[in-house]
Parts: C-alpha cells; sequence; structure tokens
C-alpha cells in the first residue's frame, strides 16, 4: 500500500498547483474465481490487481489519473499531467492526517486473507452440478466462484487517511436445458459482502430444483404476445426496473448535467403515491453495502422516494459541489481506475400493503413477469427494455400458460407512476452495475408490484 | 528498442516458472496510456490520464491449467503469480486438448509507421476539439438543450506474447476518438442521440458528421411515433447489424461446438444462409482498427472465410479447439492477461453484394437506427431477439416517419435465410472493426400500435 508521507507530499504537490481539493485511492483486491463447467474444473483464476489513482479539482472540474507504481516520482508525473491544464499560481494548504481505521460491518470467517480451501469449493459447486443433471433434458450446467479481497486506503486534501478492507464472494450458476434444437437457460447468483460461508447458507438441491425448473418451463413456454397490457412484475429482481430506468436518473452523475428528468424534481410527486424507495448501504453482508463509500464517508440509509415524492438524489463530492445537495456516502467506483461517482448501493422499492393474489385477480390479460433478466436504459430519459426469464400470461384473475421471449419496454419515470399495487413481500437480490465509474456490485430489489400498462415486446 | 524490457520481463518470468519445474508456460504482458477529455458547458469538466500495465501467466502441467496475473511487476509479486498459477493448477480438470506448442521461427514484431513518430498534437487542440464538439451541437439548434456526453480520447497500447518455446510477439498500435450526443426536447416529446468518430491520428476525426449526426436523428426522433404492428422489410445501419451479429457470434465459435451450445454445431459446410452471403475474418484487413498481426497464443493471423455463398465453410478455433477437432487452429486464440484461452474472431468483412441503393429500398423499408436491449433482449443460445428500436420508415428511398416505442422480434439465425438483397458498397461500423454493405432483411416482426 501507500505509506502517508508519500501520500501526504502528492497532495500538497497537487495543492501547490492550485487545486482546491486532491484524494488518492490506493487499492489492492486479491482475487479468485472457480469456473466448473461439463462436470469439470475449468480453471482457477487468481491474481493480485494493485493501483492508485489521484484526484485533484479546481472548482467543479474534477481530473484523474492512475498508474500501477507506488513511487512517488511516478505519483508526482501522473499528478503534474492531470493538472496540466488547471495549474494556477494559488497555492492552497492541505490538512494534516487524522488517521482512521475502519471496522466491517459483519465478521468475515473464510475470506481470501486466508489460505482458500479449494476442495471445499470444488466439492459445492459439483454438488449443485450432479443434482441439476438429474434431469435428462439438462445439457450444460456453469457454476463459478468468485471472491475478492480488497483493501483501500483514501487520502484527501482536508485531512481523511483511512484504510478499509472488503470482501465479497458470489456464486453465479447457469442451467442450460434442451429439446431437440430448442434449448432454454435459467440463471441464478446469489452473492454478498461475506467470505466463502456464504455458500454454506445455499442449499445445493434447492437451488438445483429452482434452475431447472424455471428452464424447463421456458423451454416448453409459447411466444409471448406483444403489445401494451398490465404487468405483474414479482419481487426481488424484479427491481432491476427501478435501478436502471429511475435509480440512473437520481445519481448526481446525470442530475448535476440537467441530463436526468428528476433534476428539478425535488419534493414533486414523481410516482404513485404507493411508491417509496430506498437506496441503503448499510445492511450487513449485503451485495451492494459498504462502511464507507470510495471517497471515505461512512455510508447510510438513503430515502430517495417517499410516498410518490422525490425525498433524495445520490450524491458524491463533486455531484454535492455542483448540485449543492448534501453527499449521501455513494461515491463508488470498480476499481483505482475510476473516478468516483454517484452510484447505487442496495436499492429498492419498499414494501407495501398489498397481496400478490389480490394484483393477479385485478388483470383481465397481461403478464405476470416471475423472474425479470438484465436490461438497458437510455440516459436521460429513462427508456428502457428488459427481458424477462420466467413469465406468464394473466387472463381473467388468474395465471396462465408460460410465455418465452417477452420484453419489457417503456419509460421509468411513466412507469413509476402506472404502479398502481405495491405488495408486502419486499426480496432483494444481488447484480452487476455499469457506468461511468465502471462496474459495481450493487442489490436490487421490491415486493411484487402491478404496473397498469407497460409496452411487451414478444413474437407471438 | 522500446519493447525489449517487455520482452526481458516475458522471459524472465517463463525462466521463473521453468525453475519451478512448470512444463508449459505461456505469458501476456498488456501495457497501455490513454487520455480522455470531457467537456460541459464551454469548458473540460474531466479529464483523465492512465498509465497501465498487467502480467499474466498461464501454465500448463500434466494437462491441468493454472492461471494467474499481477498489476505489480515487483520481483516478489511475479514469483507469488508463479506459485499461485502453478498451485491452482493442481485442481483444474484435466484438458488433453489445450497445450502450448506455438514455436515461431521468429519474433513477430508489428509497429506501424505512424506509430514510431510521437503524436505531434497538442493538449491544447485536444481540449479546442472537446469543447467545440459540445458547441457546434449546441448550436444546429435552440431544440438541442444539452449535451450531456461530448468529449475526445486517445490512446496507445502495447501486447507481448512469450512462451516456454521462445515463441515472442509484439504489437503496438495507437487510435484517437471524439464524440457527441445531442439531447433535444419539444414539448413532451425528448430525445437523445449520439455519434462518434475514430482515427488513427487527429486529423483523422471528422466533427462535422459526428456533430450532424448527432444533432439531426435525435431532432428527427422528436417525432418519432409507433408504426401499425405487422411484417415490415428491415434494414439495419451497420452499428447496429454488427451488434446483432456480434450477439451471435458464439454460434461460429469452435469452442461453443465442443461444448455443444451452438447453434450450428451440426451445420459445418452445410447452408445456413441465402446464396448471397459471404463472410470473412479478415485480421490484417488494413482499413480495420481490429488490426491483428497475431492470437494470444502466438500463432499468425491469417484470413479466414465463414461462410461462402450462403454455406458454413468454418468455425474459429484455438489450438486446444482444433485438437479437439483434430484439424488446425485458424489462429482465432484469445486471452487476456487475466483470462483463460477462448475463440474470438477479429476483423469481420461481409462481401459486397449486387444490389444498387434504389433496389435495395425500393418499396417500404424500416431502417434500423438504434437498438435497445441488446444485452438483455438477444437469447444466443435459441436466436431468438426481441429489441425496442429507433427509427425511419423509407419509402422508394425517401425517409418518412420516424419510428419509436416499437419492438422489433426475430431469430438471427432464421432471418439469415431471410435476405432479399445486398448492397453493392461496403460500410464500416463506427468503430471501424466490422465492414459490411447495407443488407434487406423481409417481413421481420414488428409490435407497435
Amino acid at each position: 500500500m501507500l505509506d502517508s508521507r508519500t501520500a501526504q507530499d502528492v497532495i500538497s504537490a497537487g495543492c501547490d498547483l492550485g487545486a482546491s481539493f486532491v484524494d488518492i485511492f490506493v487499492e489492492r483486491s486479491v482475487y479468485e474465481a472457480i469456473t466448473l463447467r461439463d462436470s469439470e474444473v475449468k480453471d482457477i483464476k487468481t491474481g493480485t490487481d494493485f493501483g492508485i489513482g489521484i484526484r485533484a479539482i479546481f472548482g467543479h472540474k474534477s481530473v484523474y489519473g492512475y498508474s500501477n507504481i507506488a513511487e512517488k516520482e511516478e505519483l508526482l508525473r501522473i499528478l503534474r499531467l492531470i493538472c496540466e491544464m488547471d495549474k494556477t499560481g494559488k497555492s492552497q494548504s492541505p490538512r494534516s492526517f487524522n488517521h482512521q481505521k475502519i471496522a466491517g460491518q459483519v465478521k468475515i470467517e473464510q475470506g481470501l486473507n486466508k489460505p482458500s480451501p479449494y476442495e471445499e469449493k470444488i466439492a459445492f459447486l459439483r454438488s449443485v452440478d450432479e443434482a441439476v443433471r438429474k434431469n435428462s433434458k439438462v445439457t450444460q450446467f456453469d457454476a463459478l466462484s468468485m471472491q475478492k479481497w480488497q483493501t483501500i486506503q483514501v487520502f484527501d486534501s482536508e485531512g481523511l487517511a483511512m484504510e478499509d478492507e472488503r470482501h465479497a464472494i458470489r456464486i453465479p450458476m447457469t442451467v442450460i436445458t434442451a429439446d431437440g434444437s430448442n434449448q432454454a437457460r435459467a440463471f441464478t447468483g446469489p452473492g454478498g459482502t461475506r467470505g466463502w460461508e456464504l455458500a454454506k447458507t445455499i442449499r445445493p438441491e434447492e437451488v438445483a430444483d429452482t434452475l431447472v425448473r424455471r428452464a424447463l418451463t421456458v423451454l416448453k413456454a409459447d411466444p409471448c404476445p406483444a403489445g401494451k397490457m398490465p404487468v405483474v412484475i414479482d419481487n426481488g429482481f424484479g427491481g432491476v426496473i427501478f435501478h436502471e430506468a429511475c435509480g440512473h436518473l437520481l445519481e448526481t452523475t446525470s442530475v448535476e448535467k440537467k441530463a436526468s428528468v428528476f433534476h428539478d424534481k425535488m419534493g414533486e410527486m414523481i410516482a404513485s403515491s404507493v411508491v417509496s424507495a430506498v437506496d441503503d448501504g448499510t445492511i450487513p453482508g449485503q451485495w451492494g453495502s459498504l462502511m464507507v463509500d470510495d471517497e471515505g464517508m461512512p455510508t447510510q440509509k438513503t430515502q430517495l422516494i417517499k410516498d410518490g415524492r422525490l425525498n433524495s438524489f445520490l450524491v458524491d463530492r463533486l455531484g454535492s459541489m455542483k448540485t449543492g445537495y448534501e453527499r449521501t456516502g455513494s461515491a463508488r467506483r470498480q476499481s483505482y481506475k475510476y473516478a468516483p461517482a454517484s452510484r447505487m448501493r442496495n436499492t429498492y422499492i419498499d414494501a407495501g400493503h398489498d397481496d400478490m393474489q389480490d394484483m393477479i385477480a385485478s388483470v383481465s390479460f397481461g403478464l405476470y413477469a416471475k423472474v425479470m433478466g438484465g436490461g438497458s436504459v437510455t440516459p436521460g430519459t429513462g427508456d428502457f427494455n428488459f427481458a424477462v426469464e420466467e413469465a406468464y400470461i394473466i387472463k381473467d384473475g388468474k395465471i396462465g400458460k408460460a410465455v418465452r421471449g417477452a420484453t419489457l419496454i417503456g419509460s421509468g419515470p411513466q412507469v413509476l407512476k402506472s404502479i398502481s399495487m405495491v405488495g408486502k413481500n419486499l426480496e432483494l437480490s444481488p447484480g452487476m452495475c455499469g457506468s461511468v465509474s465502471g462496474s459495481i456490485n450493487v442489490t436490487v430489489g421490491q415486493p411484487s408490484i402491478k404496473v397498469d400498462e407497460i409496452l411487451v415486446g414478444g413474437e407471438a | 528498442m522500446e519493447w525489449n524490457s517487455g520482452k526481458e520481463l516475458c522471459f524472465q518470468i517463463i525462466d521463473l516458472a521453468k525453475k519451478a519445474g512448470i512444463q508449459e508456460c505461456d505469458v501476456i504482458l498488456q501495457r497501455g496510456q490513454s487520455l480522455s477529455l470531457q467537456a460541459t458547458k464551454g469548458a473540460i469538466d474531466k479529464s483523465k490520464i492512465t498509465s497501465t500495465q498487467v502480467v499474466g501467466i498461464r501454465v500448463i502441467q500434466d494437462q491441468k491449467t493454472g492461471i494467474s496475473a499481477s498489476e505489480s511487476l515487483e520481483l516478489d509479486s511475479l514469483k507469488m503469480m508463479v506459485e499461485q498459477a502453478k498451485a491452482t493448477s493442481r485442481y483444474s480438470g484435466v484438458d488433453a486438448y489445450q497445450s502450448i506448442t506455438q514455436k515461431n521461427t521468429a519474433d513477430i514484431i508489428l509497429v506501424p509507421d505512424r506509430v514510431k513518430q510521437k503524436d505531434p498534437t497538442s493538449l491544447q487542440q485536444k481540449i479546442d476539439l472537446a469543447i467545440r464538439l459540445e458547441q457546434d451541437v449546441l448550436a444546429v439548434d435552440k431544440r438541442i438543450h444539452n449535451s450531456p456526453y461530448s468529449g475526445y480520447s486517445d490512446g496507445e497500447g502495447e501486447s507481448f506474447y512469450a512462451n516456454h518455446l521462445g515463441t515472442f510477439c509484439y504489437q503496438k498500435d495507437r487510435s484517437f476518438s471524439a464524440y457527441t450526443s445531442a439531447l433535444a426536447a419539444a414539448e413532451q416529446a425528448q430525445a437523445m442521440y449520439t455519434s462518434s468518430s475514430i482515427g488513427r491520428s487527429f486529423a483523422e476525426l471528422d466533427l462535422g458528421s459526428c456533430v450532424k449526426e448527432a444533432s439531426s436523428v435525435a431532432l428527427r426522433l422528436l417525432d418519432a411515433k409507433p408504426i401499425p404492428t405487422g411484417r415490415y422489410d428491415v434494414i439495419f445501419s451497420t452499428d447496429e447489424w454488427e451488434s446483432i451479429l456480434s450477439a451471435h457470434l458464439g454460434a461460429f465459435s469452435a469452442k461453443a461446438v465442443k461444448e455443444g451450445t451452438s447453434y450450428y454445431r451440426e451445420k459445418l459446410m452445410k447452408s445456413i444462409a441465402v446464396s448471397g452471403l459471404t463472410m470473412r475474418d479478415r485480421p490484417q484487413y488494413a482499413d480495420g482498427f481490429s488490426y491483428s498481426a497475431f492470437d494470444d497464443e502466438g500463432m499468425p493471423c491469417q484470413d479466414l472465410t465463414v461462410i461462402d455463398k450462403g454455406v458454413l465453410q468454418s468455425f474459429f478455433h484455438n489450438s486446444a479447439t482444433a485438437r479437439f477437432f483434430k484439424q488446425k487452429s485458424t489462429g482465432h486464440a484469445s486471452r487476456g492477461a487475466k483470462g483463460s484461452l477462448g475463440v474470438s474472431p477479429t476483423q469481420l468483412v461481409i462481401d459486397k453484394g449486387n444490389a444498387s441503393k434504389s433496389e435495395l429500398y425500393k418499396g417500404d423499408v424500416l431502417k434500423v437506427i438504434a437498438l435497445k436491449g441488446l444485452h438483455s433482449g438477444t437469447n444466443a443460445v435459441s436466436g431468438h431477439f426481441s429489441l425496442a428500436l429507433e427509427g425511419v420508415m423509407v419509402k422508394d428511398g425517401v425517409e418518412g416517419q420516424m419510428v419509436k416505442d416499437v419492438t422489433l422480434s426475430a431469430n438471427f439465425y432464421d432471418i439469415l435465410n431471410g435476405i432479399q438483397a445486398i448492397g453493392s458498397t461496403l460500410e464500416a461500423s463506427s468503430g471501424r472493426g466490422f465492414f459490411s454493405p447495407e443488407i434487406r432483411f423481409s417481413g421481420m416482426s414488428v409490435a407497435g400500435t
């Protein structure tokens, strides 16, 4: 890692060049990925990422650079390059460091800071593989155990000097079933800010049953009809739509540019009154949880929308400077290769008061999106397109036949206003989120919700 | 020569591996530098300068593979990397087909002349360009109220490959790019479009086209609306055609064939498309920006005809898939410093056809400008895709109603047999890694009003 004297010298040099704020992000990440394919360990990848990112802020402008070399001269070289176009004769004085070491949210028992129990990990993946392959229609099963142990340091010109250790694990698993030339897939990916002990909470037979049932359902499904219709989106990963089509529009990264349709809507009704939404980095062990964000600020629970009214944005340091809103501990980045930006953590629509069966009963013809797939959104407008991995037609208030190839197409802001029912069954689900500061681990979530009208794409 | 230090480092790591008793190994070293500038409100809002290096080793012991990488080039880190690769190889499954055997008679070194000279462009010129892009796009029309993404970037990258048999390859290149976006609004409608330009030199960047495309498409999309549900003949823009094709390229991978996931696994030497379609991979196609002299196993790259007059001629192979299928590698091994051995094409080129522009656009055609949700709305295994689109209805070559809020649904493997006409002019994608004439697909399903 970086010694504090070098950090202080680099920060002082940045302030001497006229920067109003300088920070240094140091990262050392040890990673391991075990891949099981065709019932064999395909490979085990290990390695160490190491690098140092330097950011200088001049007024409202941020400049950033990074290097893998932790030597003072290299860091000063990068600093001078990034400050070249903005340096002034006005020297600032940085504060002396106040050193802090952060204690974790949960005790990590089997992180990568300890010798890796390869036999145990491989045995777990094999046990799911064996359970899945009991069904003759399963043609492929892929499983991955991914673990990371990240140590970070953050130094800044306001005197912050802190160190944090983060552990993360995810176990993505994919089943492919086939019937003749027809194939279907199902995916799950449990994860958390934990060590290998997370795997001990997963029952291989249960995961296998769920995956196989879902893949077989899709395999037998008819093409989905297309058109505008009411859609009931089930809990858990269904929250990906809120994340992509609304959450990103609440990040100051887009608000500060006025690229978000919500940029001037603070305090206004932006959703149906049954909708409240939260971004919470403090939930122990969740995939999107943190102790401190990547600017060294303690994370928090942020109420984004309360009873339909916009209550808060997600704010990082630069976003705060540009918009005037208080920081929310939301500065995140994939690695030292990215400057921090306002990003989501564990984001969800909060539980409501409706029952799932009442939602279904209220629909004469529509879609029940039981398991959502991935999607994308147009920045600024919130226009989205999401695949539904497992879907059923709702007819006359009852769940009917399974359909495949359904996509949900719409606008996040419009959908927020079209949510008429919110269930009690809040559930969270891990995922990856890509944006300006790279790919980060986030949790999405929601209870079951009913949207009165969405354009459904399908092949029928 | 500037690459000597990298070569020494690669063989230093191979020596460490040999001393550790490793039978086969190869090393990939990647180094790069880049600059990016983003303009907002007439000034540079964000800038980034990077300097990166990463080295990775693949070891094979008793037909078992171990992979490890490090971004620190300190000797202790390199020793740990070699030890980790050796240790993890013990737990890998036996792969009788993966072996490191590429032994070249001479080093392969590719440093184009243009890269040997230092980039003469000043930082100020680059700043001016980024700011001008934003200003120019905002000046086009009052309805364009914002340009959230306008900027410039350039970068230089070096790739090294070495193995225990003494094979050494090195390639260096440089690229420049500029992009701008137009966010337009009128009454209740809002639309955004982004355009980019890429070049081998700063002077090659075409700002005028960037500004014109971003602004004109965004403005026209303000009037876009759904079209009635039905079947339409469709022509994709080159970028969107590349996206659709790329999402299904796994079907042409011998690795996917071996694993049983390729749709074309039993189609070799059989017709999979109309007889007018010929598709080649041309790693050394000079106009391309994914130009490659060697693959990631150190094998010299060569052209490969994948589809010839509609007939599937070959899959993409690395040495492992080639051994499995008892044939020669096609030189399409892909592996990053941190990754495992895979297969990928380099620069795909679809042969020109003979349809003139007026023949291509005869009658009613839906021209697709943008597809949304590609990574979620496509199923590469089955070929089904269902995607939202933005586009324009064209009648006898004349553009009419702009289109949005509709979905296009089809099966990729079926539409290759539904090609009605192939244009006679080759067009490049905006990233210049893909080349194709315009292709008219008949009767695709569109869900709208």
